[in-house]
């Protein structure tokens, strides 16, 4: 213990605001072990995950950080996520029956863990790229709903993210009637009396 | 701290560098360890 408090201890190469990981190899469960710790000095307010594994922990760990960071939005001295940038992952594990519906579940888990955070906190920006963003049904061990799908959480977006600067769904997959819908989403914010929009969208 | 990770202007930047689970365990309890001497320091 003695030998711990020789230590300088300095804020800023203790305390993280923004994480980079991008092309480490990483796995889906060092990812999730990593954010938990992270959660505890509740001080991230930037995540940018690229070319890495994102899975069940994964998804699990970043929505246990939103909702921590959604129930301490009273608290002043609490850092507030306030970009998240996902892309080019390689979601889901394995090769196995079924690999299709669990990585679709996932991206949707992700989205409604987003969708609430958004509720209390909204996110600056966003980047959602070269994730399945485009199915349109539910997936197996869910209530099928057709038509309903996680371009109906980023459209609500718009709605729910005034503040929303950036948002990059870049190469999501996204069916044509899906685009229009998004597209019509944008459109009303660009008539709102607010005038919120995004200042940057990538498609 | 882990030689491959640098925390700087309360950034943690992994990119390009090669992780597994002992580096990110190791990694993880360094934060951990250092988050709570911080916050004793602060409580005192």
């Amino acid at each position: 213990m003695k030998n711990k408090e020789k230590v300088e201890l300095n804020p800023d190469q203790i305390h993280i605001k923004n994480l980079t990981i991008d092309d480490c190899g990483m796995k889906d469960a060092d990812f999730a072990a990593l954010l938990d710790v992270l959660m505890r000095q509740g001080k991230l307010k930037s995540i940018t995950y690229i070319n890495n594994e994102f899975s069940e922990q994964s998804v699990d760990a970043l929505s246990r950080i939103l909702g921590n960071s959604a129930a301490n939005c009273q608290d002043h001295h609490f850092q507030h996520l306030e970009c998240l940038k996902l892309g080019n992952l390689k979601v889901g594990s394995q090769n196995c029956p079924g690999k299709r519906e669990r990585e679709r579940k996932l991206i949707y888990d992700l989205m409604v863990a987003i969708d609430d955070y958004c509720l209390k906190n909204p996110l600056k920006r966003l980047k959602l790229q070269e994730l399945e963003l485009g199915y349109e049904v539910g997936y197996d061990g869910y209530e099928k709903t057709p038509d309903y799908s996680t371009v109906h959480y980023i459209s609500g977006q718009f709605n729910l993210n005034p503040g929303l600067l950036e948002l990059d769904i870049s190469h999501s997959k996204l069916l044509p009637r899906q685009l229009s819908s998004l597209m019509a989403a944008l459109a009303w914010q660009y008539t709102d009396a607010a005038g919120n929009s995004p200042s940057k969208m990538m498609m | 701290m882990p030689a491959f990770a640098k925390i700087q202007d309360y950034e943690l930047n992994l990119s390009n560098q090669f992780v597994n689970s002992e580096t990110i365990a190791a990694l993880s309890a360094y934060i951990l360890d250092q988050t709570e001497l911080l916050n004793d320091k602060v409580s005192k």
